[in-house]
C-alpha cells in the first residue's frame, strides 16, 4: 500500500467516525405494547383481560419489572396475572403480562381511570457505585366504562374454507356437500355472540352464473365477550365437484358485517377425510321420506299394543 | 251365274289372275330367296319329317311376390347422403322356375332382357332405352328367393355425380335370361310409403372456410364462423350445423360428434353457420388447433374439416381480497405489534392467493405467476397512488411499506407454496411471507391515527409480464401502539460536590439525562426517584440519616438548565413520579430517534459528613403523550 492509499484510508475512517459521533450511544432501552388498558362496554360481573407485552433493547442482563398499579377506585378490580414482579432473564427481549379487570356485581354503571406504572431494575442489586442510575419504565393507561346495556356486535378478522367433498346419494337420499366456512371472530360486544347467519351466493367460475343459494344449518358455535375465536358455519351445497366463486355475506341480525368473494373448491367424493352432513343436510322431501315410514311403523306399534292390552283387559273381566 | 254368252268375257278374266297369281308367286319366291325367309323352320320342318304335330310354349316373364322396395326407404326428409348406398329389395317368381333378375331403371321404359347360350342366370337385363339411367341390377337369383340390388349414389360435386339427382326416379322390372324368349315383368315403383319411387340423394353441404374470432380470454366467448354452404333444396333447403374437435381423427359421422369435442351449434342456418365457444377457466394461454366440420341437416358432413386453430388470450392474475390475510407477531388474525425498539419487528406475516384463468402452470409446466408485488400502508394511503408496490419512491416506513424496495430496506420474504397449485386445471397459488415494520411505523389504535387502518395490498404479474391491479384486503388491522425509551447515558453525573454546594459549581442545572424515543408514540416523561447513600441498592434503600444520606428532593430537573432553584424545576420524589412534559415528538427516522434531554442539579446537604460515593437510582418512566400530532 503506498502513503496515498493510507492517507485515503485513514480520512475515510476519519469521516466515518465523525458522521456518527452525533449518534446517540443507547445504553438501555424499554417498552410496552399496547401502552393501555381500555374497554368501554364493561358490564357488571363481567371480566376483562388485556395482554401487553414488555420488551427490553438490552437482553444481556437479568432484569425485572415491578409493577404498580395507581387506580384507587377501582384497585380491587385490577390484578396483574402474572404478579406485581415480572422476571425478564437474560437472552429474553419481551414478556407477557396480563392485566385481569374483574368488574364486581355491584360497580357504578360509571368510566374509571387510572394507571398502571411499571418500572424496570436489575435483577440483583448491581448497580454503579457512585452514581445516580436509571432506571426505565413505562406507563399503562387505564380507561374502563361499566355500562347496563348489552352490546352485540362483532368483527370479522379472517376467513377460510378449506376444499370440501361433493354430495353423496344413498338410495333415494342425497347428502350435500359441507362447506367448512371458519371465521376468526372477535366480539366487541359484551354478550356472547355469533352471526346469526351466514349466506352463500355460489357462481360458475367466471362468477357470472348463479349456480345455488345456501345459507348455514344450525347453530354456530359463540364467542365470549371480548374474545377472539374461530368459529365454523356449516352450508350445504349440492353442487357437483368443480371450483366455484362463493359471495358469503354475514349477518348479525340484520346488519351484515362482512361480505365478499372466496373460491370454493368441491372435489370428488372421498377426496378429503371429513365427515359431510347427516340427516341435517336432507331436503325437506328426504326428511319427510325417511321420517313417514318410521312414524308410520310406530303408530302402527303403539296401535298394536294398544289392541293387544285392550283384548287382555277384556279377556280379564 | 254361268252364260256361256259371257265366256270370253270369262276367259279373258282368267287370264289376268293367272298373270296376276304367276307374278305375285314369283315376287314372294324372290323376296323369299333374297331374305332367306323360313330358313331355319324349313330346316326343321325337315329334320323332323317324321312329326306330326308340333307346339312350342313360350317363355312367360317372372313375377313379383314382394313388390320392390327401397330397403332404407328415403324421402326428402330423410334422403340417402351421397357415398351412401340405396339398396332396393323384392321376392320374385318365375314359373318355370328359372333364375331371375331384378333390375332398376330411372325410366318407364322397359329393359332389355337378354339371354345367353349357355346356363341360365348368366345374361342380367340391362336399361338400353334412349335416356335410361341404370340404378342397379342384380346378381341371378333364384326363383322365389329375395333378391337385392344395390347402387352407391355420387355427390353431385364429385365425378360421375351428375346421374344423381336430389330425387330420383326408378322402376324396378325382374326379369328372367331364357335362352330363347328372355322375358321381363311388368315394371313396379314400390308401393311400401318412403320407399317407392324416388328415391333421394342428399349431397355434401361445401365448406370453403372456416375463421374464428380468437383470442379470447379464459371465461370470454368467441366464435368459430365458416363460410359454407348447401345447394340442396328439395323439399325444404338444407339448414346448416358446426361441430368443433380438437382433431381430426375423432370425428364420428354416424354421431355427427366427436370425443375431443369443443362446440356445436343446435340451430340450423341456410348458410355459413356458426357457432360461440366459451373458453374454460383455466386454460393455458396458447394456441390450440381445432377442426371445423360443417353438416347438413341430414347428418351429412362437408367434405373435409378446416383446421381452425384458436388462441387463448394471457390472462391478467388477480387476487381476492378475502384471500389476503396480514397478520402480527400474535398469530393469524391478530392486530400488527412491534417489539423490537429502535429496529425493525420481524415475522409478521402475510398470506394470499394468486389466482390466474390461465390456470396456475404455464405450457411449460413452470409457475403462470412469475412474481408478485405487496405493499403494506395505512389506510389513507392508497396501493394505486401514494404507495404502490412499484414505486420505490413511496416507500415511508411511517405508512408505506412497498415491496418496490430493494431487501436491504424492506426485507420482504415471499414464498410460492409448492402443494397449492394443483396443476393445469387449478386457477391459484398460495403465497406466504414475513415482513418486518419498523418502530415508527404509524399506530392506528389511539393517537392522531385512530380510525385508520393498516391494509395489505397485493398484485400478481404472470410469465408474460400482464400485472394485475393491486387488491386491498378485506381484512384491515390495527397497529397498536408502542411506546419505548432508551436512556443514551445509564446515569446522571453530577460529578464532585462538596457539602452545602450546588453540583456544577453554579447555580443552573447542569448534569444531563438524554433518553430517545424508540417506540411510535410521542411520550412524556414520569420522574421518580430515591435517596442517595453509598449503601443503596434497589433492596436496600437509603436510611433517613441526615450525615450519610442526600433525599431525593435534593435533586432538581427540569427541561432546560433553568436556575436550580427557579420555578420551572421540579424537586424529584420517591413516592410521587412527577410528570415532566418533554413532549417528546414520535420518531420517523429510523436512523435517528428523537432525543430529550433532562437537566439535572443536586444541592449536597451542609449536614452530609459522609463523605465517598453516592449512589441512586432514578426511574424514567414513559407516558403516552396523546396529545402529539404527526
Amino acid at each position: 500500500m503506498n502513503a496515498r492509499f493510507l492517507k485515503f484510508l485513514a480520512l475515510l475512517i476519519l469521516l466515518v467516525v465523525s458522521s456518527t459521533s452525533n449518534l446517540p450511544v443507547v445504553e438501555a432501552g424499554f417498552g410496552i405494547t399496547p401502552p393501555y388498558v381500555r374497554n368501554s362496554s364493561l358490564t357488571r360481573n363481567s371480566t376483562y383481560e388485556q395482554q401487553i407485552l414488555l420488551v427490553r433493547s438490552d437482553t444481556s442482563i437479568p432484569q425485572k419489572a415491578e409493577i404498580t398499579v395507581d387506580a384507587p377506585e377501582i384497585l380491587e378490580w385490577i390484578q396483574i396475572v402474572e404478579g406485581d414482579e415480572i422476571k425478564m432473564p437474560v437472552g429474553v427481549q419481551k414478556v407477557p403480562m396480563t392485566v385481569r379487570v374483574s368488574v364486581p356485581d355491584d360497580a357504578d354503571f360509571s368510566e374509571y381511570e387510572g394507571s398502571i406504572r411499571i418500572r424496570t431494575l436489575p435483577d440483583g442489586d448491581d448497580l454503579a457505585a457512585g452514581a445516580v442510575s436509571i432506571s426505565l419504565g413505562a406507563l399503562v393507561d387505564i380507561k374502563l366504562s361499566v355500562i347496563d346495556r348489552q352490546i352485540r356486535d362483532f368483527r370479522i378478522r379472517q376467513i377460510s374454507v378449506p376444499d370440501l367433498n361433493e354430495g353423496t346419494k344413498a338410495a333415494w337420499l342425497f347428502f350435500p356437500g359441507k362447506i367448512r366456512f371458519d371465521m376468526l371472530l372477535e366480539n366487541t360486544g359484551n354478550i356472547d355472540i355469533s352471526p346469526s347467519e351466514v349466506e352463500f351466493r355460489i357462481f360458475d367460475r367466471t362468477g357470472k352464473v348463479l349456480l345455488e343459494e345456501t345459507s348455514n344449518l344450525g347453530k354456530i358455535d359463540t364467542v365470549e365477550p371480548y374474545g377472539t375465536d374461530t368459529i365454523t358455519a356449516e352450508i350445504p351445497t349440492r353442487l357437483p365437484q368443480g371450483t366455484y366463486i362463493a359471495r358469503y355475506k354475514i349477518y348479525n341480525d340484520d346488519e351484515v358485517k362482512q361480505e365478499g368473494d372466496l373460491t370454493l373448491n368441491i372435489l370428488p367424493d372421498g377426496s378429503v377425510q371429513v365427515a359431510g352432513f347427516g340427516f341435517a343436510g336432507l331436503s325437506v322431501a328426504h326428511k319427510v321420506s325417511v321420517l313417514l315410514p318410521i312414524f308410520a311403523f310406530m303408530i302402527a306399534l303403539i296401535y298394536l299394543v294398544h289392541s293387544l292390552r285392550s283384548n287382555k283387559s277384556r279377556r280379564r273381566k | 251365274m254361268y252364260t256361256r254368252d259371257e265366256l270370253p268375257q270369262y276367259v279373258k278374266t282368267a287370264g289376268k289372275v293367272t298373270v296376276f297369281t304367276a307374278f305375285t308367286g314369283l315376287l314372294v319366291f324372290m323376296v323369299a330367296f333374297i331374305f332367306d325367309l323360313g330358313n331355319k323352320e324349313i330346316n326343321q320342318a325337315l329334320a323332323q319329317n317324321s312329326a306330326t304335330t308340333t307346339l312350342r310354349v313360350l317363355n312367360t316373364p317372372p313375377v313379383f311376390d314382394v313388390l320392390p322396395y327401397e330397403i332404407i326407404g328415403s324421402s326428402t326428409t330423410t334422403p340417402t347422403n351421397s357415398g351412401d348406398t340405396v339398396s332396393w329389395g323384392a321376392v320374385a317368381t318365375d314359373s318355370n322356375g328359372a333364375p331371375y333378375f331384378m333390375i332398376v331403371c330411372s325410366t318407364a321404359d322397359a329393359p332389355t332382357a337378354n339371354s345367353n347360350a349357355g346356363t341360365l342366370g348368366t345374361a342380367p337385363p340391362a336399361c338400353e332405352a334412349p335416356g335410361a339411367i341404370q340404378w342397379g341390377v342384380s346378381a341371378s337369383t333364384t326363383s322365389g328367393d329375395p333378391v337385392v340390388v344395390s347402387t352407391t349414389t355420387v355427390d353431385r360435386n364429385d365425378s360421375g355425380g351428375g346421374s344423381f339427382t336430389e330425387s330420383n326416379e326408378w322402376y324396378a322390372w325382374v326379369c328372367d335370361d331364357d335362352i330363347n324368349s328372355p322375358q321381363c315383368s311388368l315394371s313396379s315403383q314400390g308401393a311400401f310409403a318412403t320407399s317407392t319411387s324416388p328415391f333421394n340423394v342428399n349431397s355434401r353441404p361445401e365448406l370453403t372456410s372456416a375463421p374464428n374470432d380468437s383470442p379470447a380470454l379464459p371465461g370470454d366467448p368467441f366464435n368459430f364462423d365458416t363460410v359454407a354452404e348447401d345447394d340442396d333444396t328439395d323439399g325444404e333447403a338444407d339448414t346448416l350445423f358446426i361441430t368443433v374437435c380438437d382433431t381430426n381423427t375423432l370425428y364420428s359421422t354416424s354421431t355427427n360428434s366427436c370425443s375431443d369435442f369443443r362446440a356445436s351449434s343446435t340451430v340450423g342456418t341456410l348458410t355459413d353457420p356458426t357457432v360461440p365457444y366459451t373458453v374454460p377457466v383455466p386454460t393455458q394461454d396458447q394456441s390450440y388447433q381445432a377442426f371445423v366440420y360443417v353438416r347438413d341437416q341430414h347428418g351429412h358432413e362437408a367434405l373435409a374439416p378446416i383446421q381452425s386453430d384458436f388462441i387463448v388470450a394471457n390472462a391478467t392474475p388477480t387476487v381476492q381480497d378475502t384471500s389476503i390475510n396480514m397478520s402480527g407477531i400474535g398469530g393469524p388474525g391478530s392486530d400488527l405489534t412491534l417489539t423490537i425498539l429502535a429496529g425493525e419487528t420481524p415475522s409478521s406475516t402475510l398470506t394470499f392467493e394468486v389466482l390466474d384463468d390461465n390456470s396456475c402452470l404455464n405450457f411449460d409446466s413452470d409457475p403462470e405467476i412469475s412474481e408478485v408485488g405487496i405493499s403494506i400502508f395505512r389506510s389513507p394511503f392508497r396501493a394505486t397512488t401514494t404507495c404502490s408496490s412499484t414505486n420505490a419512491s413511496h416507500y415511508d416506513p411511517n405508512h408505506c411499506y412497498t415491496s418496490a424496495q430493494p431487501p436491504s430496506s424492506w426485507d420482504l420474504v415471499c414464498t410460492a407454496s409448492s402443494t397449492s397449485c394443483a396443476g393445469a386445471g387449478d386457477t391459484s397459488i398460495e403465497y406466504s411471507c414475513t415482513f418486518p415494520l419498523w418502530f415508527v411505523a404509524d399506530p392506528t389504535d389511539f393517537g392522531p391515527f385512530a380510525g385508520d387502518d393498516w391494509v395489505a395490498a397485493v398484485q400478481g404479474a404472470d410469465d408474460n409480464f400482464a400485472t394485475g391491479t393491486q387488491t386491498t384486503t378485506a381484512f384491515p388491522r390495527t397497529l397498536e401502539q408502542n411506546l419505548g425509551l432508551e436512556s443514551v447515558e445509564g446515569q446522571i453525573a453530577y460529578g464532585d460536590v462538596a457539602p452545602g454546594d450546588i453540583s456544577g459549581n453554579g447555580l443552573n442545572l447542569h448534569a444531563t439525562s438524554v433518553i430517545v424515543n424508540v417506540g411510535n408514540t410521542a411520550l412524556d416523561q414520569q420522574v421518580a426517584g430515591q435517596s442517595m447513600c453509598s449503601t443503596f441498592s434497589p433492596s436496600t434503600l437509603c436510611p433517613v440519616d441526615e450525615t450519610s444520606t442526600i433525599p431525593a428532593p435534593r435533586q432538581r430537573f427540569g427541561t432546560s438548565t433553568f436556575l436550580y432553584l427557579g420555578p420551572e424545576t421540579e424537586e424529584l420524589s420517591s413516592s410521587t413520579p412527577v410528570t415532566l412534559e418533554i413532549d417528546l415528538a414520535k420518531t420517523t427516522s429510523t436512523s435517528t430517534p428523537n432525543p430529550a434531554t433532562t437537566y439535572w442539579g443536586i444541592e449536597v446537604p451542609n449536614e452530609i459528613t459522609f463523605a465517598g460515593d453516592y449512589t441512586g437510582l432514578n426511574d424514567f418512566v414513559a407516558e403516552v403523550d396523546q396529545s402529539f400530532s404527526p
